[in-house]
């Protein structure tokens, strides 16, 4: 059975504060529903929303992010409390279980309304041992950027490369609210966070909120004439304590990608994927992530970034979309990748759109400290 | 669906209100070990996990990352999700789900809750709009109470009927060895004497806060062929959610109870519920809940569980056995109480439960979970496999 | 394994620092609540239903609200007691970090406009042998300079005197 994309939506990833985090939600709802014709809450028999308790401040976050997505004595509804990719796989899954045709996929994220970000970060370390450190997410991502860059003598320019392209392609991507050129000086320059990471390594925070259709191939073809196909999906985690971990290998993002290549029947992602959307939170992780994914000889990414290689118009084009370097919200970040894809391989990327017409794209979304758990979707345009 | 599935294998800790010997990777793996031995494999055998409970009730975050190590998830694919009350319900659903789609053929659920370690009622406060009603400070209690009052008033009820509920629920726990309340409530008038929460709910009337966790393990057809357990199949699920309720007086809805239930008897053909359901372990906060609850999803006439409480149907020995573990009125670890009853229903199927073994054939079990704003997951499981 | 032992236990206090946004719709409703000291719902254009608080979609008939003043309707804040609770237990008022004394009653109204509300029953001195249901009850808002835009701006309802 193959399972189709046929609608999204989002709204600009930006600051809102007009608009409480589920009313964002059932904006990219009653978008992405009017694009697929589908009526609400008749037109879908689950729903899967993406929220976070903490980053909410309330208890049962999906009590409202359900609500404006029809749950109401209507389809069932479950949320993931994971980044956004892993509701699209939940999605996914329940469509080729049988327990559903059609499913309505939420991510949203008002992220912009905590101002105490690292104490909530903190909390996501086990509290007898790694906690009392004070480490958040930050400081584990400059403890793994540190070890990627001592084992293949990786530069702090190398990262801050990534942040100039980044920039400069969300220019060209309507959803991310990015202004202003900045130099390689000016980036490592700025203040530093933890070495090797400053304040412009780091995804800045948004808010926002998107929505998938998701249908069974039958339903998807009713639905569109421009379906796009889940083909594989993989997910997996790693040890918490980080040093159980070597962090330079991304053990969790290999065997991930590994498990969505072989229900993809792709042998190597570098020869049949034609594009990558994938989650850096911070610069360096789309160096790591894409030497994980086998883009390029270990140690080399840095290089390569620079001929051009993962380009807009280079032959492995890497986040045509800016990333989430962009500014792309938490919870968001994975589920804004395979919808970067979905465009991408419907031709409806605008300025952003690579010149190779993309035929299988990979969406990749990460979340817990340094990457620990990493999820990978294979989507193949179906016309 | 796709492929039949089946659950080989059941296991959970025991429940206090405090676990303190254990933190909560520990009190998990206690589950997932038990649930392991049951079904007669390793951890390795496990291709994919999902875990929950309540994000915001021991303060952590993300806390599936910490457990990873501790259910052996390291290096297995995983997925989180954590819908309130409803969580463990929805652990075994997605469970299910994952089975079903063909992609992996043994999965392990486990939910858990260490109350103790956070501020559970401050966390439940949060679950109101933080704007709107948090200032109210009664949580569930309140929702209770005013649900016991409208029970009685529309059925007429008296105030012995919740203590019946209470003196059979202990008889149950005290056959159970995981239960956390095991009292020893012989008569009515002991639980009359228990003092008042909001009247007319009294303390015995509501669910402990527990710590505790809950472990399944799923199979495809293929492998549950090959376990050493008896497999007992899933014959359907499903989940309904109500609208936030921002006015939170008069009498609450149960159309979330009644909407779940007949989706689940429409689709499987069941027409005489109680006939045919030989045991229900069904997600009951309060004893009145449970009274009101067995209505509203078309096991009786409106008004006349009360009725047949008196009459003592409910036992486990009787004919139509209700929460023979004890209900979540004596064990409640939120994340892991919705999994407790897909658990126990599958113990009961297999024939498994000891000597809280309930008399009537076992055929077919309906287990349920509650939560949110008025959400209901409920699952339809069965001996056979057709 | 003794199960009920501790060997060692570490306290943490997680305080984090929120700014929540209130939207068009419950912003507007708070803003009205605090300068005005007004109920205000809004009347769902497609089900008719009056939405308290209102909110951005209905629920029911999944039709959008308009925001702020069409479609509005402002509350009179009259009404009649429908039932009412003694809270026993002490409970932590999540604003305020205090333990409110208890006992103390929540009172659910039944408003003029149709709506059920819910909020304190006061003064504190009322006496629960006084009450029954039916009795005519009114919103009391705090003084303006104490209302801060929430919803305990409403000091509480109260049994309208001379007319039990």
């Amino acid at each position: 059975m193959r399972v189709g994309i046929v609608s999204v939506a989002q709204t600009p990833f930006r600051a809102y504060p007009q608009w409480r985090s589920h009313e964002l939600t059932y904006l990219a709802v009653e978008e992405a529903l009017r694009r697929a014709g589908l009526p609400f809450r008749e037109g879908y028999d689950e729903i899967v929303t993406c929220s976070s308790d903490h980053w909410d401040g309330k208890t049962l976050s999906d009590i409202e992010h359900g609500e404006v997505s029809g749950a109401h004595l209507g389809p069932g509804e479950e949320k993931v409390s994971m980044d956004g990719a892993n509701a699209v796989l939940l999605g996914f899954i329940k469509i080729l279980s049988g327990h559903a045709e059609v499913v309505l996929v939420t991510a949203a994220c008002k992220e912009m309304d905590v101002l105490d970000p690292s104490v909530i970060e903190n909390f996501g370390f086990d509290v007898p041992f790694q906690q009392s450190l004070g480490l958040d997410f930050t400081q584990a991502a400059a403890l793994q950027a540190v070890r990627f860059m001592h084992r293949y003598g990786l530069k702090r320019e190398d990262f801050a490369e990534v942040v100039v392209e980044s920039r400069n392609r969300a220019k060209t991507n309507p959803f991310l609210s990015m202004e202003g050129d900045l130099s390689l000086e000016e980036i490592l320059g700025a203040d530093l966070l933890a070495y090797p990471i400053t304040r412009l390594d780091r995804r800045p925070p948004r808010d926002g909120a998107c929505a998938l259709v998701l249908a069974k191939e039958d339903r998807a073809r009713q639905l569109t004439d421009r379906p796009v196909w889940i083909k594989g999906v993989g997910s997996c985690y790693e040890p918490h304590n980080l040093g159980d971990r070597d962090l330079s290998e991304p053990q969790a993002l290999i065997l991930a990608a590994k498990d969505a290549c072989v229900m993809a029947g792709i042998e190597d992602p570098a020869r049949g994927v034609d594009l990558f959307e994938i989650s850096e939170h911070f610069s360096y992780q789309q160096l790591l992530w894409i030497e994980g994914l086998g883009l390029c000889p270990r140690g080399r990414s840095g290089e390569l970034l620079r001929s051009g290689k993962f380009d807009r118009t280079g032959d492995l084009p890497v986040n045509p979309s800016g990333g989430l370097l962009g500014g792309v919200p938490r919870y968001v970040a994975g589920a804004n990748r395979v919808i970067e894809a979905f465009y991408q391989l419907r031709g409806e990327a605008g300025a952003r759109a690579v010149e190779s017409e993309p035929k299988v794209a990979l969406a990749h979304g990460t979340y817990g400290p340094a990457g620990q758990h990493h999820c990978v979707i294979l989507l193949e345009r179906g016309f | 669906m796709a492929r039949r599935t089946a659950i080989v294998g059941v296991g959970q800790t025991f429940h206090r209100s405090r676990r303190p010997d254990v933190h909560i990777g520990e009190l998990c793996a206690e589950a997932v070990k038990a649930a392991l031995e049951d079904a007669e494999i390793h951890v390795r055998d496990i291709q994919a996990f999902v875990t929950g409970n309540m994000e915001l009730f021991e303060g952590r975050y993300v806390q599936d990352m910490w457990l990873a190590d501790w259910i052996g998830a390291v290096g297995k694919p995983g997925i989180r999700v954590t819908t309130g009350g409803t969580t463990g319900g929805t652990l075994a659903s997605v469970a299910f789900e994952l089975v079903a789609s063909g992609l992996y053929d043994l999965v392990l659920a486990v939910g858990f809750e260490k109350q103790f370690e956070g501020d559970t009622r401050a966390g439940l406060k949060t679950v109101a709009d933080p704007l709107w009603i948090r200032w109210q400070t009664t949580g569930a209690i309140g929702y209770f109470s005013r649900q016991a009052r409208y029970y009685m008033k529309e059925t007429g009820a008296p105030e012995e009927a919740g203590a019946m509920v209470r003196v059979r629920l202990a008889a149950h726990a005290r056959n159970n060895p995981h239960a956390h309340l095991r009292l020893d409530l012989e008569s009515v008038e002991e639980v009359l004497k228990s003092p008042y929460l909001i009247p007319p709910l009294r303390q015995l009337d509501m669910c402990p806060t527990s710590e505790g966790a809950c472990a399944i393990v799923v199979a495809s057809e293929e492998r549950a062929a090959r376990m050493a357990r008896r497999p007992v199949w899933v014959k359907d699920w499903t989940s309904v959610h109500k609208e936030a309720i921002y006015v939170r007086g008069g009498r609450h809805s149960v159309a979330d109870l009644e909407m779940a239930a007949s989706r689940l008897f429409r689709r499987n053909g069941i027409q005489k519920p109680m006939e045919e359901i030989s045991v229900a372990e069904i997600y009951a906060p309060s004893t009145w809940a449970e009274l009101e609850w067995l209505e509203a999803y078309g096991f009786c006439e409106k008004g006349t569980a009360w009725r047949l409480e008196e009459k003592g149907v409910f036992y486990w020995n009787r004919e139509f056995p209700v929460n023979p573990s004890g209900g979540v009125v004596c064990t409640n670890p939120i994340g892991a109480t919705g999994l407790i009853r897909v658990a126990e229903v599958a113990l009961q199927l297999r024939g498994d439960a000891g000597p809280r073994q309930i008399s009537r054939k076992p055929t077919l079990g309906f287990s349920s979970a509650w939560g949110g704003s008025g959400w209901t997951v409920a699952h339809l499981l069965s001996s056979s496999k057709d | 394994m003794d199960i009920e032992k501790e060997l060692l236990c570490q306290r943490r206090t997680l305080k984090i620092r929120f700014r929540w946004s209130a939207g068009p719709y419950l912003g507007r409703f708070l803003l009205e609540l605090k300068e005005e000291g007004r109920l205000w719902v809004v009347r769902c254009p497609g089900c008719g239903r009056f939405l308290l608080p209102p909110r951005i979609v209905c629920a029911q008939c999944y039709t959008r609200t308009p925001e702020f003043p069409e479609h509005w309707v402002r509350l009179s804040g009259k009404g009649t007691l429908v039932d009412w609770e003694r809270v026993h237990y002490p409970q932590m008022d999540p604003e305020t970090g205090t333990v409110r004394p208890e006992p103390y009653l929540h009172g659910t109204f039944r408003l003029e406009e149709g709506l059920l509300f819910v909020h304190y029953l006061g003064p504190e001195d009322v006496q629960e042998s006084d009450l029954r249901v039916g009795l005519p009850v009114e919103m009391v808002m705090k003084p303006l300079e104490e209302r801060e835009g929430k919803m305990t701006d409403i000091h509480y309802f109260r049994i309208v005197e001379g007319r039990r």
